[in-house]
């Protein structure tokens, strides 16, 4: 090493080692230190492009080494950086990266740079790296790949639920062409808007590698399904038939929160980025309600006479089932959709499937509240609850990671 | 992943979900597509651990003629099988309580052709067969008490009593099913306005032992007041009315329901004007029934029960110690359940099944499994009389019988 440089390397050391002491003492503190800092390292930079203008790339690896890294050796060789480097601007931490970077490569010690251009390229994210140097593009361009690693957003969109008994429960014993609960089914929501669901989330999301991230998400979901009861009564006397038949709807409407964690896999080849997901999920409930609807078609048919439609009743009656539905449900998430790097956001719209495993209903009350029981004949089945979720989402990613391309 | 954790925390308290048998708690409706009455009337568990009801059918338009039901349903209340559609059920009528099964065969009594007949249906092959026939005067059967030593003492209403116009028999089988006891008390009507009013179901029968001498009660019309008859077992005599008319308001008074407990001991509903007095720590005063003046005494008021309507009441075993079941009709059209502790006349717990629609009790049972059933009548679509069947388990049951307990009334 030349000796200038050398006393250059020693001066600096007493200057960064003066800040620590500084810190460590309580006589700097906030700005005041993170200023003297940068100053330090803004100094250093300078030193290691002078040496790198100079051809005198040992010295600029050397430099880097001496202080920006700690010295102690982990178990597969790497260094760990020295908090008073990590708590540099980031923007002179890049340029020291990109320096120390471009040295290693021209002096073939690819595995040296290797850490510095990731971190250099998850830094500087959104530049273009055109005025780079062209190992540097090259790598850039060839070598690595920049995603985020941790987002945070919002979703929200629609949802579409099916109930699916599989124990069938009813205080009814029926009898002629009456029948007893019939679940509607998933496809009611193209028909009709009560039964479409809503959803909406506050979404962090983690990339464990260039492909694969974990999303988790605090969410509410409001699922909506009904199934309905016909009753027929019929009397046939000299002639004449009466009839009465009832028929009952049954409209639920089920609000969760709603916890899912996801594991997707996105190709990330493209701006688009289309991504399989699967996962699972539990739900809190936090309200559950019904809307019995119940409508009397009385009529009368004399011989051969078209029957008469007599004037039945109708009401409507709310009811609270909170009683009546387990407060988790819990089960599996499988999806897919796409996402769009759009400025420093990333739109994305998916479709999943959430397929409930737990039964909702809770058994020890199911014959507990009365007027559902003794008034409108309602017992629960126990069944499992399953939905289509619509989503859109906006997310801006917090910081960056550069991946080796394989 | 906090949120996830966050989640896990949760779910750990929120999917408790406790598994309770089918078969030990429900409630069945037992429907039928026509626009007919079907009342219950009595049931009994069997010994596959479901359930056989005698209920009445009025068809819609024949003059409230019953017709005898019977329908078998299984340990969770669903229907196996049931007699509307065996045509031979049509030729009775006026089924009584209470219905008595052995095994596969189920008896009760009802009156075919102006007979009282005892009628059986084999589980087999589901058809009635009479196998005893007790009166052949136009009898009208009312009750028929099954008695612990076998046999019925069947309650009827007699059009011509020892020729001196209208009168209540009562007759007593032994366990073969022959008469050992045969009485017409003239005067004596089971036929009363009130009656009419109320669907019969006053009349009901039973005996009792005090100190080696059996005794029967009966409700009947008697001295312008619905009275509770005591009828010396062997001379066949009166020995005994409970007239309880108040002689300043008229009111109408009567003993809607009575269990003997054993000794002098009793469990009586009462019915006084407005109120209904529930008491399961009656008794008579001494030795003699002749004498007694204490069995009408109130016991504790009831508001909120009808008194028009029967309380059915049994002596149960519920936590682990004997309880007074009664079932009642409220008035807010609701059957209500009292436990009581026989001997201190302390409510236990008390519950309430039905809304909307009008429950009334015809009877209840203690369950093999340690629960209790109740049987009844409701109205569907606000038009039809049905039958249903209340089952509680019997944790269920020792959760009611501990009521007084959570709320530190009682021990």
């Amino acid at each position: 090493m030349n000796p200038k440089h050398g006393c250059l390397t020693v001066l600096l050391v007493f200057t960064l080692a003066g800040a620590c002491l500084a810190q460590s003492n309580g006589i700097m503190e906030g700005a005041t230190s993170r200023q003297k800092i940068n100053t330090a390292f803004r100094e250093l930079l300078g030193q290691m492009q002078v040496f790198y203008d100079q051809g005198n790339l040992d010295s600029v690896a050397h430099l880097y080494e001496a202080q920006c890294l700690l010295m102690i050796i982990g178990p597969r060789g790497e260094r760990t950086e020295t908090p008073l480097f990590r708590r540099a601007k980031g923007e002179i931490r890049a340029e020291i990266y990109s320096v120390a970077a471009r040295a290693y490569l021209a002096l073939d010690r690819p595995k040296e740079a290797d850490p510095l251009i990731r971190t250099l390229f998850a830094l500087r994210f959104d530049e273009p790296f055109d005025d780079y140097w062209l190992s540097v593009r090259n790598a850039k361009q060839y070598t690595y790949y920049t995603s985020p690693r941790w987002q945070v957003g919002a979703r929200g969109g629609l949802n579409a639920t099916s109930a699916a008994p599989f124990n069938r429960f009813s205080i009814f014993d029926i009898g002629g062409g009456s029948t007893d609960k019939q679940y509607l089914p998933i496809s009611e929501f193209l028909r009709d808007a009560r039964f479409v669901g809503q959803q909406f989330a506050f979404s962090v999301e983690y990339a464990l590698s260039k492909n694969i991230s974990v999303n988790t998400q605090l969410a509410w979901l409001a699922m909506r399904y009904a199934y309905i009861d016909y009753f027929q009564w019929v009397n046939i006397q000299a002639g004449t038939v009466q009839s009465l038949d009832i028929d009952n709807e049954h409209f639920s409407r089920h609000n969760f929160l709603n916890f899912p964690l996801l594991v997707k896999y996105r190709v990330v080849k493209y701006r688009w980025q289309p991504f399989v997901q699967a996962g699972a999920f539990y739900s809190n409930l936090v309200s559950a309600t019904r809307t019995l609807n119940s409508i009397e078609f009385p009529a009368v048919k004399a011989g051969n006479q078209p029957a008469i439609p007599l004037f039945g009743q109708e009401q409507d009656t709310d009811k609270n089932l909170e009683s009546r539905i387990v407060r988790g449900n819990f089960g599996l998430i499988a999806g897919g959709g796409i996402t769009y790097a759009l400025g420093p956001f990333r739109l994305g719209a998916s479709l999943s499937y959430f397929y409930g495993l737990n039964n909702i209903t809770r058994r020890e009350n199911r014959f507990a509240d009365p007027e559902l029981t003794f008034g409108f004949h309602d017992v629960p089945d126990d069944l499992r609850l399953h939905n289509w979720e619509l989503s859109f989402s906006i997310h801006l990613p917090i910081n960056y990671k550069a991946y080796k391309n394989q | 992943m906090v949120l996830s954790a966050l989640g896990l925390a949760l779910a750990t308290c929120g999917l408790q979900n406790r598994e309770v048998p089918p078969e030990d708690r429900f409630t069945k409706i037992y429907n039928n597509p026509s626009f007919d009455n079907i009342t219950a009337i009595d049931f009994k568990q069997t010994n596959d651990g479901g359930y056989v009801i005698l209920g009445s059918i009025s068809r819609e338009g024949s003059n409230d003629l019953r017709i005898p039901y019977l329908l078998k349903v299984g340990p969770t209340g669903e229907t196996e099988w049931d007699s509307n559609l065996i045509p031979e059920f049509a030729n009775y009528t006026s089924p009584v309580a209470k219905l008595k099964v052995e095994g596969t065969d189920y008896t009760f009594f009802c009156a075919r052709q102006g007979q009282l007949v005892l009628v059986r249906v084999r589980e087999t092959n589901r058809r009635p067969e009479v196998i005893r026939t007790l009166v052949s005067a136009n009898a009208r059967p009312y009750y028929a008490e099954t008695l612990p030593e076998g046999g019925f003492l069947i309650l009827a209403n007699q059009p011509n009593c020892q020729s001196a116009g209208p009168g209540t028999q009562l007759i007593k089988t032994d366990a073969a099913l022959n008469p050992s006891f045969d009485q017409c008390y003239p005067g004596i009507s089971l036929s009363s306005p009130l009656f009419n009013q109320t669907s019969d179901e006053f009349a009901y029968a039973g005996s009792f032992t005090l100190n080696g001498r059996q005794v029967f009660y009966f409700n009947a019309w008697y001295r312008n007041d619905l009275s509770l008859l005591f009828i010396d077992a062997t001379s066949g005599a009166v020995i005994k009315e409970y007239t309880l008319a108040d002689p300043v308001s008229q009111a109408k008074t009567l003993f809607s329901g009575l269990e003997p407990l054993g000794g002098n001991r009793f469990a009586s509903a009462f019915a006084n004007g407005a109120t209904v007095f529930l008491n399961a720590q009656a008794s008579l005063l001494n030795a003699d029934p002749a004498q007694d003046t204490r069995l009408g005494a109130l016991g504790a008021p009831f508001h909120e029960l009808r008194p028009e309507k029967r309380v059915h009441i049994r002596r149960i075993q519920a936590a682990g110690r004997e309880v007074v079941a009664m079932a009642a009709s409220a008035r807010n059209n609701q059957i209500a359940l009292f436990l009581f502790q026989p001997g201190t006349n302390n409510l236990r717990g008390r519950a309430y099944f039905g809304s909307t629609n009008p429950y009334v009790p015809n009877g209840l049972i203690q369950t093999a499994d340690g629960g209790l059933a109740i049987i009844g009548t409701t109205t569907v679509a606000s038009r039809f009389a049905r039958i249903v069947l209340i089952k509680l388990s019997a944790t269920d049951l020792a959760n009611l019988a501990n009521q007084c307990q959570a709320l530190g009334l009682c021990n």
